[in-house]
């Protein structure tokens, strides 16, 4: 389990996260959601250790994961899918995946590959292709993939949906779905396309400058009207 | 090629075939040419094997570096002051010998390239290039500080490296007529040239005087014909051990050739196990997206410092070569020009390419004796001819950056993926 407790993040003078406290149990998907510049982004760079908080902290099965390396963090059990389907183009699917587990021991690489591959078929099928020939999808689920191959005990997605077509974005988070339902890692979903995250997440958390407005069950805050409103902005 | 062979190590073993095999080849041609041929080619393999580092550092990692001319410069050093102040290996006891000098060039490459790595992998792009081109100018500066150590602005003269044994002394400075008879063959000591061996570096870097044995004295006009290639290759060397006498036809440009193409094919053999293995897509996944590489595992900083030390062992390898193809040390011969030649001859050949630095080193040979041949023709005079490989190459890099930012290689590959319609595969 994430456990998040009173993370406060500031860009100099400007408060990006204020006292943020949200956990994601094991085998759950949890979607923060909440317009543009809420501090969504800010909050899974904190976790994956790009940016050190002021306050706060966040622990993964009751280990301390704030303030250390990003480099240190992944080998934690915490992998973070960047904002963005940051994937390199000049490296094939498959070298673009083996660089999420280069630390680890080849054979361990080679068997969640392979379950990457049974995830994604298309990776499979595209494995010796560049990755700057794939598509937006395809390259999300590169990201994912490449994500998984550190064999996470916790999945962060920043705004997976951010560019695909409707249809993409519904593929990609059933997959995410069956993720945390198969494999029991705990799964933080960031995302602004509020309805479609809602609907496959089991908790979800609403974030507005920087601070937390509601926390609930998903179906719940799906359906309350005045936070659409406020919020949501639908 | 590795997709034929698929046991473990298959790459290794095929990078070293490929290697060896273009090591006979080049050494087959550097035995069939005249020397003036054989100081090009030791010229291009020593570009080769500097550019190889900056095809690392700038274009698998990223890191521009306009310094490394200054990296070069500490393996030149290395090579001279250990070769000449140092007759036994400190610890192990055992006599010194050049290939002593070259490991040591590599060792001060390595550590220098750490430190400054170090301090680089905290500096991106405009700062980064500042610091390098601190380097290109300080270092060199470096030796008028220690004028006894380092011979000040006019340099040290080497003795002339001599094939025996690796490297065997050479008792009288080499400059003088060398019969036979003045050159010993007793591997066992490096001797320390007389103390007047310095010259002046105006003096050094000319073509004409170029070091040279008696043998090959009338190098640019010699007809092919007096020199029996059969007889002119190292094996022509007495190595009886009853003689200490020399084959007057031994070519010391053609040994010095042979020197820098070894050394070359040495360092594209680790080259392309670095570049085309896990450290080459680690280099090339930070530089394209440090932030997915530090979440993916891997330490920014670390790549960077690596490619650093990396790049830095190479030069200083490049560097000691170059040390012995000019037979002399000194700051001019290391300047900012060099640095500047370096980062011209990657980015024109590819920067990403291994190939592009082969192709990088045969443009910077090429171009200054093309642009000589023209000026001869066309009656120009000394400032125009000496300022004209400069200005081609600013305008080739604009060009280049602008039209073909893959260089020669990358331009080609491009073409290949067009005509064949498969994806470009960087070597
Ligand atoms: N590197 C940064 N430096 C300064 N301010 C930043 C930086 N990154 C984000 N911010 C600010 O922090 C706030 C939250 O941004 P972000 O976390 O990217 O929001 P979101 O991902 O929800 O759109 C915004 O006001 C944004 O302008
Ligand atoms: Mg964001």
């Amino acid at each position: 389990m994430l456990s998040i407790t009173d993370l406060t993040v500031s860009y100099g003078p400007v408060e990006a996260l204020n006292g943020v406290t949200i956990s994601v149990p094991r085998g759950e998907v949890t979607a923060v959601i909440g317009a543009n510049g809420a501090g969504k982004s800010t909050l899974m760079r904190t976790l994956a250790g790009l940016v050190t908080p002021a306050a706060g902290q966040a622990t993964l099965d009751g280990e301390i994961i704030t303030r250390k390396r990003p480099e240190d963090i992944v080998r934690m059990g915490v992998a973070l899918v960047p904002e963005g389907r940051s994937t390199i183009p000049e490296l094939t699917v498959e070298e673009n995946l083996r660089l999420g587990g280069l630390w680890r021991q080849k054979s361990d690489r080679r068997t969640t590959q392979a379950e990457v591959f049974d995830l994604f078929p298309v990776l499979a099928e595209r494995q010796r292709m560049r990755a700057d020939t794939l598509s937006g999808g395809e390259r999300q689920q590169l990201a994912i993939g490449r994500a998984l191959m550190s064999n996470p005990k916790c999945l962060l997605l920043d705004e997976p949906s951010l560019g695909l077509a409707p249809l993409i974005v519904t593929q990609i988070l059933h997959l995410v779905r069956r993720l945390a339902d198969e494999t029991r890692i705990a799964v933080l979903l960031v995302e602004q396309n509020a309805v479609t995250a809602l609907r496959m997440a089991d908790t979800g958390v609403v974030l507005n400058l920087g601070r937390i407005v509601q926390t609930g069950p998903a179906p719940a805050i799906a359906s309350d009207e005045k936070l659409r409103h406020a919020y949501l902005g639908y | 090629m590795t997709s034929l062979l698929r046991f473990p190590g298959a790459r290794l073993v095929s990078h070293a075939a490929f290697v060896i095999i273009i090591w006979f080849l080049v050494m087959r041609l550097n035995d069939s040419v005249d020397p003036l041929a054989n100081y090009y080619i030791a010229l291009v393999a020593m570009y080769a094997t500097a550019m190889f580092g900056m095809v690392i550092l700038v274009g698998l990692s990223g890191q521009v570096s306009l310094g490394n001319g200054a990296l070069m410069a500490v393996g030149g050093y290395v090579f001279a002051v250990t070769s000449l102040h140092w007759q036994t290996v400190p610890i192990l006891g055992v006599p010194w010998n050049g290939w002593w000098s070259m490991v040591f060039a590599a060792v001060g490459g390595i550590v220098v390239g750490l430190l400054i790595g170090g301090i680089a992998a905290r500096l991106r792009g405009p700062y980064l290039a500042g610091l390098t081109l601190g380097l290109a100018v300080g270092v060199p500066a470096i030796a008028n500080r220690f004028p006894e150590l380092l011979g000040g602005e006019s340099g040290l003269m080497l003795t002339v490296p001599y094939p025996e044994g690796g490297y065997a002394p050479v008792e009288e400075e080499v400059f003088v007529d060398s019969s036979a008879d003045t050159l010993s063959g007793d591997a066992s000591t490096m001797a320390v040239p007389s103390a007047d061996a310095a010259v002046s570096p105006d003096d050094m870097l000319t073509m004409d005087n170029f070091p040279t044995t008696d043998a090959s004295a009338a190098v640019p006009s010699v007809d092919a014909s007096v020199i029996d290639p059969g007889a002119t290759d190292m094996s022509g060397v007495d190595l009886s051990g009853t003689g200490d006498l020399i084959d007057a036809s031994f070519i010391i440009e053609r040994w010095q050739a042979g020197l820098a193409i070894t050394v070359a094919c040495i360092a594209a053999f680790i080259a392309l196990n670095l570049v085309r293995g896990r450290q080459g897509r680690v280099w090339r996944a930070v530089r394209d997206d440090s932030v997915a590489a530090a979440v993916a595992g891997i330490s920014p900083a670390k790549a960077k410092v690596s490619a650093f030390a990396v790049s830095s062992l190479f030069a200083a390898l490049a560097g000691a070569v170059f040390a012995q193809i000019l037979s002399y040390v000194g700051p001019g011969a290391f300047g900012l020009g060099l640095s500047l030649s370096l980062l011209v001859g990657v980015v024109l050949g590819g920067r990403s390419s291994l190939l592009g630095a082969v192709i990088g080193g045969l443009l910077l040979v090429w171009l200054p004796e093309f642009v000589l041949s023209l000026s001869e023709k066309g009656g120009w005079g000394d400032q125009i001819t000496n300022n004209a490989p400069n200005l081609i190459y600013g305008l080739l890099v604009v060009l280049v950056v602008l039209l073909a930012p893959g260089g020669i290689v990358g331009s080609v590959q491009m073409l290949i993926a067009k005509v064949t319609r498969r994806a470009p595969k960087g070597v």
